[in-house]
């Protein structure tokens, strides 16, 4: 009883839990800040950073506007950061074992990592400033656009598994070959739609320093601010590690320890072309943003799709 | 050329005067009174003059004149005296819409009156200024408003 | 659609100084705008009635951060013209040489802040990173990396050695490479293109009318360079091309600000090469003789015109300044008409705002 108790415990808190996707979100966004910097030919931060920044914030004065909804206004990090918690420990846990998959649960993942987008807009339409309220208009435009093409693009590798679980998607990738290579397009649309989800350079609308201040979290400070920032982090993980998942089990990936360590490895590579894609585009306008996304991009995936059912 | 066949070609109209105790500019200028300004502009139009450079007011002494400057590979200055009561100029901005903010400052530093131009907000200055125009010779500056305010 | 009035400004991430304008939004599109300067007015026309001819020279020099050496040379181009000064020749050559660096530098520093409004940073760093070469160059001849305090009546005050010399001609050679690397990006790179091409458009006849100055005009087919129209300084013996476009965007602007980064290069590698020998300033005469004189020189945003009247006396009676950016500044409401809200940061930066020169 007690030793149940305490492994609960240990694979909540610690791995893969909280303590281990923090930490691994802070690694990945150090990685991402370094490299961007490396590009532009700057120095960048030490590692520490992003663990530096955090705990400055929650020392820093929480205010918020006068008229702001405040239970409203610290639910909605609280929740965000809670969704991709709960999706990042499933997602961590299938690298490890097939025992915590079930059926289903991928497109639990998938909805629960959509999640963050809406509160997002959310946050910004409850501190109610004229800048968190546009930007708030856009990021619920995209959000509409990328979460969709997400789900279109994974749902392929559903599809083609014939299986609503994890577990399922990587053994029918372990006995065949991965998706990776039958699915190259949806593959690549499926990095669009991270990148989308993610709010990162080329579609950081919402987030547009020179447009619309921070966008819906102009307001936020400290603790929440904090919150939302952890959720970033852990959110950039849990997407990158469900790609992998997803299209690169088999072959490279498996429940051993070397499949493990190649498993963080092709984590790594994602980011790096996310780092490399940010650096080279300018930020799309919004039309030419969901212009890009519905004329180009979902008919594309679906196009894939229809061939995977065919095939 | 250009600015010469435009300078004789106001010559021709009579539309200048001679002044003999103005100090000398280092280009053409043309002396013009108030009402002669939009002729002058036509002329300086027909002859492919389009640029104004900017709009200066200064004092002779006790007179004010506004000189207007154009430019088409060499300038050309029109300069016009402001004489009270009347204090006033017709606008331009009919014919160049460029002399907007230029009309904006003199109507707000000197207190010209420019017919047809709105100055209701301030350009340059604070919205409650309350100093008066402050390039005026008969405007006291801030600091003979602070010495008379320390006696 | 209801209408939506945002402030931009005075306090705003994409302006580097003090300017408000509220646009007003109807859905994604911009309606109207309305600009009221004014901000940093420091009323430096009056002050100038009270202060001599030497320390005028000193508060010119902060009318802008930037471009504070053009504005020193027409103010002193000015007063000599009063004098009857003839500068000497070195001194000239030295005055036009730190002329063309600061072009160089206001032009990278205006690719920066572009690059970075539209969202590609990357080019914000690069362009900034070659800027410090610039930087550099004008501390070794002046002392100063922004405010120069060079120039004098009669000449400038600082000469410049052979070993300043050779410093400039390898930082040139560098430099000129990178400009390359930058035009070759702006030229092709698609997304940059994607953010700056068919906005903010204005046409040939609109600059005439709005009487528009510098690349903003010259960008929509405009032919005008008071270096090569009525050259001041020893223009007229050096050769440069004057660069113009004729699609009258943001992006035509950027070419044309780029293509003249690179022309100023060769200038300064002329200038460095033809540098005359002798005295580097003549002595000033104590007394202005009475008189009236308007000056006029190529800023990097285009024609700074100074009018400058003596009385006899110790101070000016007199001086007018007129900068480029106010120009600029009328035509903003109409390019803003009609576009959307993400352009609005493009076209406002592609402006090449100075509000410091507007205001004064």
């Amino acid at each position: 009883m007690m030793k149940e108790l305490f492994e609960f415990l240990f694979s909540m808190m610690i791995f893969p839990g909280f303590l281990f996707l923090v930490a691994l979100g802070m690694l990945f966004h150090w990685i991402d800040r370094k490299l961007i910097a490396r590009f532009e030919g700057r120095i960048g931060p030490p590692w520490y950073q992003p663990l530096a920044d955090t705990i400055k914030l929650f020392a820093k004065e929480d205010i918020l506007p006068i008229g702001t909804n405040e239970a409203f206004a610290l639910l909605l990090p609280l929740t965000s950061f809670a969704t991709v918690l709960t999706a990042g420990f499933y997602i961590f846990s299938a690298f490890i074992t097939s025992n915590t998959s079930f059926e289903g649960d991928f497109i639990m993942i998938v909805f629960l990592l959509s999640l963050p987008s809406l509160l997002f807009f959310l946050g910004g339409w409850t501190t109610s400033g004229i800048y968190s309220i546009l930007g708030g208009h856009r990021s619920l435009l995209k959000y509409f656009s990328y979460e969709v093409l997400f789900l279109v693009t994974l749902s392929g590798a559903s599809i083609a598994s014939g299986s609503w679980s994890l577990a399922g998607i990587r053994s029918v990738q372990e006995n065949g070959s991965p998706f990776v290579l039958s699915q190259m397009v949806g593959f690549m649309l499926a990095m669009a739609g991270l990148i989308g989800k993610l709010k990162r350079s080329p579609y950081d609308i919402p987030k547009a320093k020179s447009e619309m201040i921070v966008g819906p979290l102009t307001e936020y400070s400290g603790k929440k601010l904090a919150m939302w920032n952890l959720t970033d982090y852990v959110q950039t993980v849990a997407g990158i590690a469900l790609l992998v998942q997803c299209y690169f089990s088999g072959l490279w990936i498996t429940y051993s320890p070397v499949g493990i360590f190649t498993s963080i490895l092709l984590m790594l590579g994602l980011q790096v072309s996310l780092a490399i894609i940010s650096t080279i585009f300018t930020r799309l306008r919004i039309d030419q943003l969901i212009d890009l996304n519905w004329k180009i991009f979902i008919p594309l995936s679906l196009l894939q799709n229809i061939l995977i059912i065919i095939l | 050329m250009t600015v010469t066949k435009a300078f004789t070609a106001m010559q021709k109209l009579s539309l200048t005067r001679n002044e003999e105790t103005y100090p000398p500019l280092n280009e053409k200028q043309v002396f013009l009174s108030a009402d002669q300004l939009l002729p002058a502009i036509e002329i300086l139009q027909k002859n492919n003059i389009f640029h104004l450079s900017t709009i200066t007011g200064v004092y002779q002494g006790q007179q004010l004149y506004l000189l207007y400057h154009f430019w088409q590979q060499e300038g050309i200055t029109l300069r016009i005296p402001i004489n009270q009561p009347a204090n006033e100029v017709p606008t331009l901005t009919h014919l160049i819409p460029g002399a907007l903010f230029y009309e904006r400052e003199i109507a707000e530093m000197f207190a010209v009156h420019i017919n047809g131009l709105d100055t209701s907000q301030k350009m340059f200055l604070p919205d409650n200024w309350e100093g008066g125009a402050p390039m005026r010779k008969d405007t006291p500056s801030t600091t003979d408003i602070e010495k008379s305010e320390h006696q | 659609m209801s209408r939506l009035t945002i402030p931009i400004g005075p306090q705003h991430p994409l302006l580097k100084e003090p300017l408000s304008f509220n646009i007003t939004l109807e859905g994604e599109n911009v309606i109207d705008s309305v600009l009221r300067l004014g901000y940093v007015h420091r009323g430096i026309e009056k002050l100038a009635e009270s202060r001599s001819y030497i320390q005028n020279i000193t508060l010119f020099e902060r009318v802008c951060g930037i471009c504070s050496h053009i504005h020193t040379t027409t103010y002193c181009q000015a007063v000599e013209g009063l004098l009857g000064l003839e500068v000497p020749r070195r001194g000239v050559y030295i005055r036009m040489l730190l002329c063309e660096l600061e072009r160089i530098h206001s032009h990278l520093l205006w690719l920066g802040v572009l690059a970075k409004n539209i969202g590609l940073n990357t080019v914000f760093m690069y362009a900034w990173r070659d800027r410090e070469i610039v930087l550099d160059l004008m501390e070794e001849i002046s002392g100063g990396r922004v405010s120069h305090a060079i120039n004098t009546i009669g000449g400038v005050r600082k000469d410049l050695s052979q070993e300043q010399i050779q410093k400039l001609n390898n930082g040139l050679t560098d430099l000129f490479d990178r400009v390359k690397d930058l035009l070759r990006i702006v030229e092709n790179d698609r997304s940059f293109k994607a953010r700056t091409r068919g906005i903010g458009f204005l046409s040939e006849e609109e600059v005439q009318r709005f009487c528009v100055v510098g690349p903003v005009a010259r960008a929509s087919g405009g032919r005008v360079d008071l270096r090569k129209d009525t050259p001041y300084a020893h223009y007229d013996e050096l050769s440069f091309n004057v660069v113009t476009m004729n699609e009258g965007d943001v992006w035509a602007r950027a070419m044309v600000r780029i293509h003249e980064t690179s022309e100023a290069i060769r200038l300064c590698e002329q200038m460095v090469e033809k540098l005359p020998s002798g005295e580097i300033a003549a002595t000033m005469k104590r007394k202005v003789p009475a008189g009236e004189f308007i000056s006029r020189s190529e800023a990097p945003r285009g024609e700074v015109i100074y009018f400058v009247k003596s009385d006899g006396s110790q101070s000016p009676a007199r001086v007018k300044v007129r900068t480029p950016t106010l120009t600029a500044l009328i035509t903003l409401p109409k390019q803003l008409r009609g576009l959307q809200m993400a352009d609005v940061s493009a076209v406002v930066a592609g402006v090449d705002l100075c509000i410091a020169c507007a205001d004064r």
